[in-house]
């Protein structure tokens, strides 16, 4: 597959239960003009997935849409990745993949980041919201190994702190932050 | 611990490797999507605890054990009974309006441990079909013996019988499984009725035609040649006016054969051949 990359750097989220909240607080503070692809794992009931997608669309100025299996992944888009797949980045594309579920989710978080760490290396940049499991830990981990940024909401103001304490156990994050700061400081972190 | 290992595969070293396996092992993993390749690979390493993927690379092609641990982690072996309950639904419509009397010849490619032929046969029984048969085929032979066991671990039933009531089709579960120890065994008068082969879809299947042909959650792990070779292969198969399906995700739209088909469902993925 020959690289069509449309991006500089990208930036995953991974969620989980309260996630909904989470990632619309985060989206709504990002601009239009943001220069990164953002791809989303989060887990989810497959029916809510339609609906959550519109109504984050009213919230944010970038587009939100479910993503399709060798999506070429664009700046100023927000992907997310479909539920009962696992997603995968291969040179600027979403892969949708459907192996087992990985900490019983599918998506998985870990799935995700594994594979973002180590294709965008130090141009990847992990964020983990709210949730009440521990996917993402190792994920994270992966990618601060491999150069990349990692952004954890802080589990003291989170509405589920299990996922984003296991990662601030697993690695010493660049940064936790409120989710009324982490917009800004994506935008920061990307407007090279 | 996990971080001394390097995880990164370069992909020049990714394509030798391949190559090698093939001319090694005689299996042709060379188009493949890399991205899947490259999770294996890693799942594997981090499993083995190898430090490097040139370190595991040299063990998998010297040692044959080595290659059939890496060779079971790529072959795709995710199946559920009745996944997605509504693509089943619309199958169900789609066959409601075929004669009941004719008899319908069903391939189920890559089936891995079978569940996809068990939930067809329960369609096929439940709408009264009177003359039917299914092939149910895989690449990996060790898989294609477990499915023609006709069994379900009792684990996956909750599952399973949660995408069975989603069809709304009053399938009776218990008409065709019973239970031994922990596991649910399909009835031999239904599991005769299923012809397990081993198959890769890289090579044409040698049979009669079939009528409907489900191949589903398979090419999004195929390069787009080898997606073309295996759809081409399936069309080969299949019947004037027979029905092919694939994964909710996959589409025939930017393949070779597309103008051949006519799109009965966009969602579900469902095809007629001309």
């Amino acid at each position: 597959m020959s690289s069509n990359k449309k991006y500089h750097q990208l930036v995953v989220i991974g969620a989980s239960a309260g996630g909904i909240n989470a990632v619309k607080q985060v989206l709504s503070r990002i601009p239009m003009d943001f220069n990164a692809p953002i791809v989303i794992a989060q887990h989810m009931n497959s029916f809510m997935n339609m609906f959550f997608i519109d109504y984050l669309n009213t919230y944010t100025s970038l587009k939100v849409k479910e993503a399709n299996h060798m999506e070429l992944l664009l700046p100023r888009r927000v992907y997310y990745i479909p539920p009962n797949y696992h997603g995968l980045v291969e040179k600027g594309r979403l892969i949708l993949n459907a192996d087992a579920k990985v900490n019983y989710s599918r998506p998985s978080i870990d799935v995700l980041f594994e594979s973002v760490a180590l294709e965008e290396n130090e141009n990847a940049i992990g964020v983990i919201l709210s949730g009440a499991n521990s996917d993402g830990a190792y994920g994270m981990k992966l990618i601060k190994q491999y150069g990349g940024s990692t952004i954890i909401q802080n589990p003291k103001s989170a509405e589920f702190s299990v996922m984003p304490s296991a990662s601030v156990m697993a690695i010493k994050p660049d940064h936790i932050l409120d989710l009324q700061d982490i917009g800004a400081h994506l935008l920061k972190a990307t407007s090279l | 611990m996990a971080s001394k290992i390097d995880l990164e595969i370069n992909d020049k070293e990714l394509q030798i490797f391949l190559e090698d396996i093939w001319t090694t092992y005689n299996i042709d993993f060379r188009e493949y999507g890399k991205a899947h390749i490259k999770r294996r690979i890693r799942h594997r390493m981090t499993v083995s605890k190898w430090q490097t993927f040139t370190e595991f690379k040299t063990d998998v092609l010297q040692k044959q054990n080595s290659f059939i641990d890496l060779f079971k982690d790529f072959s795709i072996n995710v199946t559920e009974l009745f996944r997605d309950p509504e693509f089943y639904q619309k199958l169900y419509q789609i066959l409601s309006v075929s004669q009941k009397e004719k008899p319908i010849n069903v391939w189920i490619s890559a089936c891995a441990s079978g569940e996809e032929a068990f939930s067809v046969l329960m369609l096929l029984e439940h709408f009264n079909i009177s003359y039917y048969q299914i092939v149910a085929s895989d690449f990996n032979p060790e898989i294609i013996s477990q499915a023609s066991r006709g069994s379900i671990h009792f684990s996956k039933m909750k599952d399973y019988l949660k995408n069975l009531e989603k069809t709304d089709l009053g399938i009776d579960f218990e008409k065709y499984f019973t239970k031994h120890d922990t596991y649910y065994v399909l009835k031999n008068q239904y599991l005769e009725k299923i012809h397990f082969v081993t198959h890769n879809l890289i090579h044409e299947l040698e049979s009669p035609k079939f009528d409907l042909i489900l191949c589903r959650n398979i090419l999004i792990y195929f390069e787009k040649n080898l997606q073309n070779t295996a759809v081409n292969h399936l069309t080969n198969s299949l019947n004037a006016e027979g029905i092919l399906c694939l994964g909710a995700k996959e589409s025939l739209r930017f393949l070779q054969v597309f103008p051949k088909y006519n799109t009965i469902d966009q969602t579900h993925k469902i095809y007629q051949k001309k």
